[in-house]
C-alpha cells in the first residue's frame, strides 16, 4: 500500500457529521466567532486523533498478520529443508548403491569376456555344435 | 525400595468382588511398572473386600492395604490414602473403574516431556455391565471457565503429591463433589496442567451410580455449587454460581461495576425484514431490545451507518436511545471490519460489544455475563449464544476442524444440552462470532482490530486467531442469548481468497482443541462465512 493509498484510506475515516452522544441537547448552543473557530479546530485535531489511532489499529493489523505468516512459513520452511536433507541422504545411498551395481556388472562382464575368450569354451561349442547366442 | 513415581489411590467400600477383581486386574496390567497402589478400606461390611486385598497386597509388594477403624465415606478415606502415599505423583481411581494398560505409561511420558507439570487429566469413556465401552468423553484443553461449569477434567486425574498435600487434599463437607472442589483449588496454583488427549479410563456404570444417572446423587449438585461459588470467591470474580439446566452443570452471574462504560458498536445499512410476521428495522429492533432488556446503565450505543440509511431510521435510533446514540456516518466502499473499526474509534467505553444490526436481546443478563469475564486478565474475548429465529442455534462458539471454520450446533433445537452440556455452560472456545462478542479497549486495539484486508468474511475468524496468538482466552458465554437473523441483510458470498488469507496467516484449520471430533459432525457443522451487517 503505498502512502498516497493510506492517505485516501485516511479521508474515509474523517466523515462528516458526527453525532456525539447528547448532540442534540447542544446544538445551537455555540455562538460567536471564536467560539466556532475554536470548536472547529476541536474537530480537526479530534479527526486528526482518529485517523492516527487507524494507522495504529491497521498497522498493529499487519504486524501480527505478518509476524503470524512469518512463523508458520518458517515452520514449513524447516520442515521441507528437513525433507530435503532427507531426499539427499536417499539419493546419496542409492547413489552408492548404482555405483556397487555399475561395479559388479563390469565385473560380471569382464568375466564373460573372459570366458568366451577361453580355449575351453571354444573346444566346446565345437563339440557340441553350438552357438553361443550373440556372438 | 526407592519413592514411585506413581501412587495410585483407591478408597474402597463394599465392591461387588467380581468388579474389584477387574480393577486390580487393569492396574496389574499397566505397561509402566513405577507405582505403588494404596487402598483404603473404609471398614466394608463384606469381609471378603478386605481379604482380597490382602491377598493381592501379599503378592505384589507395590500394593498398600490401609484399614479403617469407621466408616468415613469418600473423603476421609481418600485423604487416609493421601496420607500413606511416597510417589511423586497421585493418581485418583475409583474401586469399581478401569484403567486402560497405558494409562501410567501416557501419564509419565507427558511428565517427562513437562517437567514443571502440576496436574494431569486424560480423556475417559464408561464401561456398562456387560463390559461394552460406550459415551467417549474428548475433553477440551485445559479450560478453567469449564471447569466452574461442570467437572470435566474428572477420570483420570494425575496430581502432583506436593502441590496435593500443600491444598489440604479432599476437603470435609464436599461429599460427591469432593473431586471437583480438589480440581478447582489445585489447578489455581499448578504450574503447568496438561491434557492427555486419550482415553485412559473406563468408568464402570452400576445402577445407583452417578455415571449411570447424574441425578442420583442430588446432595453433590449443591457440594458442587459451593466448590464453585468457594473459588470465584477466591479468585475475587464478581459474579454468583448458580445450579444449570441439570444437575452436575453450573451457571455463573456476572456483576458488572456500574461506573463500567460499555460501548456497543453495530453497523448498519438500515435494512428491514420480515421477522415473526412483523415488519422490522434490524437496528431499530437491535436498540430497542438492547435498550429495554439491559439493566447496566453505562451504556454508549454506536451505530455506524452506511449513506443508504433511511433518515427515519436514524430518527427512531434516536427516539429509542436518546443521549446514550452516537451516530457514525460511514461513506467508504463497504468493509465490515473499517466500519467497526471506525466505530471504536469513536467509543469510549473501557468494554466493546462488537453487535450485528439483525440480532435482538434474549436474556435479562446478557450485557453482564457477556462483558463479566474480562475482568479476568487473561480472558481476551466472549461470545454469546446466538438463535434464529426459528428459536434453534445459529452460534455456540467456532470449531476450527477439518480445514474449515465451523458453527458446530448450528440448527440443533434451542434447548439441547449438546454433548456432556456443553451448550449449557460457559467454555474456553478457539473462536466466536463477532456477531456478538465482547473485549476489553485495551485489547482490541493490541491486536489491531478487525483486520481490514478481509472487508466481508473470515474477519471474525482472524480476530479470534490475534486474540489467542496473544495468549488470551476466549469464552464462550452459555447465559448471554440473542436471536440473529443472519443473512438477512446481506446475501452470503464466500470468495476463495477470503479463507486463502485467513489460512495465509494462520495456516490450515484442524483439530481444533477446545471442539474435538467427533463433537463436531460432519452433517451438522456449517462453515463460518463470519459475514456481517
Amino acid at each position: 500500500m503505498s502512502s498516497q493509498d493510506v492517505a485516501q484510506v485516511n479521508d474515509d475515516l474523517v466523515p462528516a457529521g458526527i453525532e456525539p452522544a447528547g448532540a442534540n441537547a447542544q446544538s445551537g448552543t455555540q455562538t460567536g466567532t471564536q467560539t466556532e473557530a475554536l470548536t472547529r479546530q476541536v474537530e480537526l485535531l479530534q479527526a486528526e486523533l482518529v485517523r492516527a489511532q487507524h494507522d495504529v489499529l491497521t498497522t498493529r493489523d499487519h504486524i501480527i498478520g505478518l509476524e503470524s505468516e512469518n512463523v508458520r512459513l518458517q515452520a514449513v520452511a524447516e520442515r521441507l529443508g528437513r525433507r530435503v536433507t532427507m531426499q539427499h541422504n536417499r539419493l546419496q545411498k542409492l547413489r552408492t548403491k548404482l555405483r556397487v551395481q555399475e561395479r559388479r556388472t563390469h565385473r560380471a562382464e569382464r568375466k564373460l569376456k573372459e570366458v568366451l575368450a577361453s580355449r575351453a569354451w571354444r573346444v566346446g561349442r565345437v563339440l557340441t555344435r553350438t552357438k553361443t547366442p550373440g556372438v | 525400595m526407592a519413592d514411585p513415581l506413581f501412587s495410585i489411590v483407591t478408597p474402597v467400600y463394599n465392591p461387588p468382588l467380581d468388579v474389584l477383581e477387574d480393577t486390580v486386574a487393569s492396574v496389574l496390567a499397566q505397561t509402566f511398572e513405577d507405582w505403588e497402589w494404596i487402598l483404603v478400606d473404609d471398614c466394608s461390611p463384606e469381609p471378603g473386600v478386605l481379604e482380597l486385598l490382602h491377598g493381592y497386597a501379599e503378592r505384589d509388594p507395590r500394593i498398600r492395604v490401609v484399614e479403617r477403624e469407621t466408616n468415613g465415606h469418600i473423603v476421609k478415606a481418600s485423604n487416609d490414602g493421601i496420607d500413606a502415599v511416597r510417589g511423586q505423583f497421585v493418581a485418583l481411581l475409583d474401586h469399581d473403574d478401569l484403567l486402560t494398560p497405558d494409562a501410567l505409561t501416557r501419564n509419565a511420558e507427558m511428565i517427562e516431556a513437562y517437567p514443571d507439570v502440576d496436574y494431569l487429566y486424560s480423556d475417559e469413556d464408561k464401561i456398562g455391565e456387560d463390559g461394552r465401552l460406550y459415551d467417549v468423553f474428548l475433553k477440551p484443553m485445559w479450560s478453567p471457565e469449564r471447569l466452574r461449569g461442570q467437572m470435566y477434567t474428572s477420570h483420570l486425574s494425575v496430581i502432583r503429591t506436593e502441590l496435593l498435600r500443600e491444598v489440604g487434599g479432599f476437603r470435609e463437607g464436599y461429599d460427591g463433589s469432593q473431586d471437583h472442589d480438589l480440581a478447582l483449588r489445585v489447578t489455581e496454583r499448578a504450574r503447568r496442567i496438561v491434557h492427555i488427549p486419550e482415553v485412559l479410563y473406563h468408568w464402570r456404570v452400576v445402577p445407583g451410580s452417578a455415571a449411570a444417572d447424574a441425578n442420583a446423587k442430588p446432595y453433590a449438585w449443591v457440594a458442587g455449587r459451593q466448590a464453585v461459588q468457594d473459588q470465584v470467591d477466591r479468585l475475587g470474580l464478581a459474579a454468583e454460581v448458580d445450579y444449570g439446566p441439570h444437575p452436575g452443570l453450573y451457571n455463573l452471574r456476572r456483576r458488572l461495576d456500574p461506573t463500567m462504560r460499555v460501548s456497543l458498536v453495530i453497523p448498519t445499512i438500515g435494512k428491514s425484514s420480515l421477522v415473526w410476521g412483523l415488519h422490522q428495522v434490524f437496528v431499530v429492533e437491535a436498540v430497542r431490545t438492547v435498550i429495554e432488556r439491559t439493566r447496566h446503565q453505562n451504556l454508549e450505543i454506536v451505530v455506524v451507518y452506511d449513506p443508504p440509511t433511511p433518515k427515519s431510521v436514524l430518527g427512531e435510533l434516536r427516539e429509542i436511545a436518546g443521549d446514550k446514540l452516537v451516530l457514525v456516518p460511514f461513506e467508504a466502499p463497504f468493509n465490515y471490519s473499517r466500519k467497526m473499526n471506525l466505530g471504536v474509534l469513536h467509543s469510549t467505553g473501557e468494554r466493546l460489544v462488537l453487535l450485528n444490526d439483525d440480532i435482538s436481546v434474549r436474556s435479562a443478563d446478557w450485557l453482564e455475563d457477556l462483558v463479566g469475564p474480562l475482568d479476568e486478565p487473561d480472558v481476551g474475548m466472549t461470545g454469546a449464544k446466538l438463535y434464529f429465529s426459528s428459536d434453534t442455534i445459529q452460534h455456540a462458539g467456532h470449531a476450527y476442524n477439518r480445514g474449515h471454520y465451523l458453527h458446530p450446533y448450528i440448527g440443533e433445537p434451542g434447548d439441547s444440552p449438546g454433548r456432556f452440556g456443553e451448550l449449557m455452560i460457559n467454555r474456553e472456545a478457539s473462536g466466536v462470532t463477532a456477531a456478538c462478542a465482547a473485549m476489553r479497549r485495551d485489547t482490541y486495539f493490541q491486536v489491531g482490530g478487525l483486520t481490514e484486508t478481509l472487508p466481508l468474511n473470515f474477519n471474525d475468524v482472524d480476530l479470534c486467531y490475534k486474540v489467542r496468538s496473544q495468549g488470551y482466552r476466549i469464552v464462550w458465554v452459555a447465559t448471554s442469548e440473542l436471536f440473529h437473523f443472519e443473512s438477512r441483510t446481506r446475501e452470503r458470498v464466500v470468495e476463495a481468497w477470503e479463507k486463502d488469507a485467513a489460512v495465509a496467516r494462520w495456516g490450515r484449520p484442524f483439530n481444533d482443541r477446545y471442539m474435538r471430533e467427533p463433537a463436531v459432525t460432519a452433517r451438522k457443522a456449517r462453515r463460518s462465512t463470519g459475514r456481517k451487517a
